[in-house]
Order: C-alpha cells, then structure tokens, then sequence
C-alpha cells in the first residue's frame, strides 16, 4: 500500500516560485490579458486563477470567482486581494468536476490553464456546462506548434515538465471544439505557440 | 515587438551559444571519444539552457527562450564537444560560428514569429 500522492502536488510544490518563474509571461503578455479580460461581463469565473497574477488585468466592477485545485496557489492568491482587486471569491476544486450549476457565469476566462488541467476535453466541457448560453470563454493559452521541428521537440520536453508543471504539446483548439464550443476568434501572440481564443457556448 | 524586446532575445541568444561554447572547452578534453565529447556537449548545453531560463524568466517567458535556445544550446554543445576531441578547429573561428549560428537562430525565431503572428484565419 503506498502513500500515493495526489495529482496536483506538484502544483502545491510550484506555488511558491511561480510568481518569479512567470513574470515574464506578465511583462510581455499582460497588455494582451488585459484587452482580453476586459471583453468579459456579468459574473465571471477565473479557471484557473493560480497565485492570482491575472487578478490585476479585471476592471473594478467585474464579480470574479477564482477557481484552483491547490491549496497552496489559493494561499497566494488570497495575499493578493489586498491590493485592490476586483470583487473575488475563491474556491478550491477542480475544474473537471465543478461544484456550481449550469449556466451560472455570464463569462470563463483561463489562462496558461489547459497546459495543466489533465483532461483538458473533460474540463472544457465542465466549463461550458457552468457557461450561460451564448456566454464566452475568453482564453491565453500556449500549445504544441505546427512548426516541423518545434511540436516534436515540446514532445520531448514535455516528457519532463509535465512531472513539475504544465504539458507544451496540448491542442487546445481542438480540444475547444471537442468540448463543443463555438470558436470565435483565435490569435497567435508568439509563433503559433502562444495563442488567445475566444469561443462561446 | 518593441526594439528592447528584440535586443534582448538576440543578447540571451549570444549567450546561450557563448555560454555553452566556453563550458565545452573547460569539460570536454582533447583525448576524449568523439561520441562521448558529443553527447557531453550537448548535455551541458541543457544545462545552461535551464540556468538561462531561471535568470531571465522574470523578463522573458520560459517558453519563448526555450525553442530557439534548445536549437543553439545543442548544437553549439555538440559541435564544440566534437571538434575540441577531434583537435580540429581553430578556437577564434568556432567561436565566432557559434557568435554567427547564435543570432541566426534568433533571427529564425524573429522570422518564424513575423510569418505565424495575428489573427488565425478559420478561428
Ligand atoms: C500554469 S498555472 C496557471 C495559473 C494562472 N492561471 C496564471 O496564469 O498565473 C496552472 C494552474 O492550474 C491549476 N490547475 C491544474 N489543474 C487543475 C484542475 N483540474 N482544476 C483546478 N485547477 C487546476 C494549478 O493548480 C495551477 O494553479
């Protein structure tokens, strides 16, 4: 009988440096969050919200429920309520398994998400179910290039960081019309690697 | 992109391949088996990859320093790692090919995202 551990420990395990570790993504993408972000309306659920870095790119009036699987990512989101964020409750749970009803949230809006989440159909899916109709997902995410010698090589490497972090290869486009979205918008922000897509349900 | 972005990318590109290069010629010896000067280079490329990485991932995201790095990383490890055990190369001109190789591959990048940059038609 081993003492398995869970799943998402090693997002535990990456709460504490994960601020450092992504600040860049912060200094050259958070202009591009911010015009994403600012697309979204009513009640708002940020999947998931990680150390909270992205609190900072809502408007003042949106109502955010920030959602994540790790205590200790929740630990240091919570920290950052302190410095004027927009109104925010945040939930522990996963995101394959959501605890609210359908048709809750008028947006969803995720980001650097389904590089981690490990059934990311599964938990499209859960997020369209909380979705009102007509209501969008609004995503920044990175995935596998199409680029010949670049997806094979974030094959490889995804071999080893997925066993402290998040997957580089996942097909988040498919996987956005597998879970039955309607995709709207996709941009390449960096290659054809780091992508935003907006979809609606 | 802004202008300092792009400095930066080609200053982390020179580095990567001039990093690699120097800790090369300190590890591997003129004695060793070629195969083996290789594989040694090429995993000590790895390694100042990642140091890379953990110094300038509060300025540039991890997975933009990655791609590019990996290619110069690799091969500069490899090819300094071959030609310091074959004895074969003069040091002034491996050095300025892995100047050269670097920014070339930076500037692949730069090309690459010029062309896949905007608005995915279909999306
Ligand atoms: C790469 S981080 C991104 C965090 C944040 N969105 C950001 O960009 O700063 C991935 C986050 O997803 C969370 N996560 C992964 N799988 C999850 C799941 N099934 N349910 C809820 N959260 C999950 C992890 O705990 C981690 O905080």
């Amino acid at each position: 009988m081993g003492n398995k551990k869970p799943w998402w420990e090693k997002w535990d395990n990456s709460a504490k440096s994960f601020d450092i570790m992504n600040a860049g993504v912060e200094v050259r993408y958070g202009d591009k969050k911010r015009e994403l972000i600012k697309k979204t309306e009513g009640l708002i659920l940020l999947a998931a919200v990680g150390t909270g870095l992205d609190l900072q790119y809502f408007p003042q009036n949106r109502k955010v429920v920030g959602i994540d699987i790790s205590w200790k990512m929740l630990e240091k989101s919570s920290k950052k309520l302190a410095d004027n964020p927009p109104d925010t409750t945040l939930v522990r749970g996963d995101i394959q398994k959501l605890c609210f009803s359908d048709n809750t949230f008028d947006s969803v809006v995720t980001s650097c998400t389904f590089c981690s989440v490990p059934d990311p159909v599964l938990g499209l899916q859960e997020l369209r179910r909380v979705l009102k109709p007509g209501g969008t997902i609004l995503m920044f995410e990175h995935v596998r290039s199409t680029i010949f010698w670049m997806g094979p090589m974030q094959d490889f490497i995804t071999v080893f960081t997925r066993k402290f972090g998040p997957d580089l290869n996942r097909d988040t486009r498919t996987n956005i019309l597998k879970a039955g979205f309607t995709l709207k918008r996709e941009e390449n922000l960096y290659l054809d690697m780091v992508k935003l897509f907006e979809a609606e349900k | 992109m802004k202008i300092s972005d792009k400095l930066l990318d080609y200053l982390i590109a020179m580095m990567a391949g001039v990093a690699t290069y120097l800790l090369v010629l300190v590890v591997v010896g003129q004695s060793w088996n070629m195969f083996v000067a290789m594989i040694v280079g090429m995993v000590l490329g790895m390694v100042v990859l990642g140091i890379l990485i953990l110094t300038f991932c509060r300025v540039i995201p991890a997975f933009e320093i990655m791609p590019g790095g990996m290619v110069i990383t690799m091969f500069v490890g490899m090819a300094t790692g071959m030609s310091e055990a074959m004895g074969i190369v003069c040091s002034l001109t491996l050095f300025i090919s892995v100047v050269v190789f670097s920014l070339l591959v930076q500037m692949r990048m730069h090309l690459y995202n010029h062309q896949h940059k905007g608005e995915v038609s279909g999306g």
